[in-house]
């Protein structure tokens, strides 16, 4: 089990501090990706959809 | 005379609240072409694996998991189900969100999507403490203060292991398959919302989302 990081002294990784948060590295990789992600599955048109602007 | 009949009255009620075209239906309104629409169907999709991969865990347990490789396979598929369950569902709860999904007589869909969410909070929460390594105990250990201070210490005991992993792989289960089909359910009796009425630039909000269709013979301008 050694070099697993799980011996003591365990270090924790580095985070975003503010207020009451508190997000790690990985959280921040993941939040930026569900945003990237969001704003894709607006822009990008539906494959077979009606893409007409209604006005 | 007439006579009631109960099973009689809950068809004439299933035909006439959810008729078959609302439960299948083989069209969709056109402004369901969207990615946007697809993380409802996302979040499903990661919930099947994690059942799938669940049910291979429980069935050879933690003895098996944390030393076969296949085993350590599963447990990841598990894990990274649940990634993606989540993932999804936030995804989903924030295009609902801004399109405002509780109008027209959904609010119960809405209701029961935010209780799928606390309810996965918490199933989520005893699988982390089910790992059986320093995780979970870490996770337990810290855990615990804040369930005693909010007064439910005394019969959700985080240190213990049984109660956690039967509520993880039972009772929480068992209840997010039943609301998943609930919420399904409405979503298909109430039909996809309908996108947010424009703004026409005047300050007036156009009804008339979605083009009236144009007729035989002539073009969209």
């Amino acid at each position: 089990m050694n070099g697993s990081g799980l011996q003591p002294p365990i270090i924790a990784g580095s985070a975003w501090q503010y207020s009451f948060f508190n997000l790690s590295v990985p959280d921040l990789i993941v939040f930026g990706l569900m945003i990237v992600v969001f704003v894709l599955a607006i822009a990008i048109p539906f494959p077979g959809g009606d893409h007409n602007d209604p006005h | 005379m007439t006579h009631t009949n109960w099973t009689r009255s809950l068809r004439n009620w299933i035909e006439r609240t959810v008729p078959m075209e609302h439960l299948l239906p083989d069209t969709m309104p056109s402004y369901v072409d969207s990615y946007v629409y697809l993380f409802g169907v996302l979040t499903l999709a990661a919930f099947v694996w994690i059942i799938v991969s669940g049910v291979i865990l429980v069935i050879f347990g933690p003895d098996w998991w944390h030393v076969s490789a296949i085993g350590h396979f599963f447990n990841s598929t598990h894990f990274w189900s649940v990634q993606a369950f989540f993932f999804f569902m936030v995804l989903h709860l924030w295009a609902q969100f801004l399109m405002a999904a509780w109008r027209g007589g959904r609010h119960w869909t809405w209701i029961a999507g935010w209780m799928l969410f606390l309810l996965s909070i918490l199933a989520g929460f005893t699988g982390y403490l089910s790992q059986t390594n320093f995780d979970s105990q870490w996770v337990g250990v810290q855990g615990k203060d804040a369930m005693n201070s909010v007064g439910v210490g005394g019969f959700f005991n985080l240190l213990n292991f049984g109660q956690m992993y039967g509520l993880h792989v039972f009772l929480l289960p068992m209840l997010i398959l039943f609301l998943i089909g609930a919420h399904l359910f409405l979503v298909r009796k109430h039909g996809v919302v309908e996108p947010l009425p424009l703004d026409d630039g005047y300050g007036k909000k156009n009804r008339q989302r979605i083009a009236p269709p144009v007729p035989e013979g002539e073009s969209r301008p």
